[in-house]
């Protein structure tokens, strides 16, 4: 055996071991559709906070709190959607490849994905109460990048600067605000998508592994 | 340099046994299309590897029916473990002593 032998070899456990023990059944697909329904959910509200007059820091107004409650619905139904979408594309892709999908991997990522994600919904939630509803938009996209973090050690390394990204779009809504909206967008909206083609390009189409 | 050579494991000579035993020390159970998948092997290939290896008792085979279609899942034995640790072990010496 001669050294770059040797070296090859532990290379080979130490690749085996990584892909053996990551989460790959995740469909560029599905973020792309994400992305779409970010962007119609937010020009819903769009048109919904067109018919309040902004008075800048003032949440508590009649007018507000009239549109809260179809804000908040029109939040959960894009979170389900893409909760669904998600499962649905993951499941339908580990079928395809005969592998069960809710292995352990499967199982370590989703756990530390939702575990940030969760803490942030109940946190954005407490903030709606509280009529903190400036920073919702920045608490979203700041705790959504943590959680992406979080869940790239068990998955995709890529899933780590979609991540930073969202770090950063949260970090700059949170000095400008009133412009929560637009934020939200790009992050939700856009990033999902540009991500979701990315992904598909590079990773689905040449059938790469990690 | 010879004596650290012999520790060196024949069994994981080849890269797809060297694969199989690898996943398996980091998941508890593997099942064949995985295998497949991350090896890129054909049926047939990956059996005889995956033969070679019970017939070493380095792993341990589990059949069952899921969802009325047949599944087949692997687990490392105690001596798997253990061969593979050996041969980790071999490996690292040969490397310490030739770098």
């Amino acid at each position: 055996m001669k050294n770059n032998e040797a070296i090859e070899t532990v290379k080979e456990i130490r690749s085996m071991m990584e892909k053996s023990s990551r989460f790959t059944s995740f469909s560029g697909t599905s973020a792309i559709l994400i992305g779409l329904f970010a962007l119609a959910g937010a020009f819903v509200a769009r048109n919904i906070l067109l018919t309040v007059k902004p008075i800048p820091d003032e949440y508590s107004t009649p007018a507000w709190v009239n549109i809260m409650p179809q804000l908040f619905i029109i939040a959960s139904l894009i979170l389900i959607l893409a909760l669904g979408t998600i499962f649905f594309f993951s499941i339908r892709k580990s079928k395809k490849i005969n592998q069960s999908f809710f292995n352990k991997p499967a199982y370590r990522t989703f756990l530390n994905f939702f575990l940030p994600f969760i803490t942030g919904g109940i946190f954005c939630i407490a903030l709606l109460f509280n009529g903190n509803v400036g920073i919702i938009a920045p608490a979203m996209l700041l705790f959504y990048g943590l959680s992406l973090i979080n869940a790239s050690k068990y998955t995709y390394d890529n899933i780590f600067w979609l991540g930073c990204a969202e770090l950063l779009l949260g970090l700059a809504s949170a000095f400008f605000p009133g412009k929560g909206l637009l934020f939200w967008s790009l992050g939700f909206g856009v990033l999902h998508i540009l991500y979701g083609i990315y992904f598909y390009l590079s990773i689905e189409r040449k059938g790469r592994q990690l | 340099m010879k004596e650290y050579l012999e520790d060196i494991n024949k069994a994981f000579e080849s890269k797809v046994r060297l694969g199989i035993m690898s996943m398996l020390m980091v998941n508890d159970e593997v099942d064949f299309n995985t295998f497949k998948e991350l090896l890129g092997l054909t049926d047939g290939n990956l059996a005889s590897h995956i033969k070679a290896l019970e017939g070493l008792e380095y792993i341990k085979v589990k059949k069952q029916f899921v969802d009325r279609k047949p599944k087949t899942t692997y687990s490392r034995t105690r001596d798997g473990e253990h061969a593979f640790k050996e041969h980790l072990l071999a490996l690292e010496s040969f490397l310490k002593n030739n770098l």
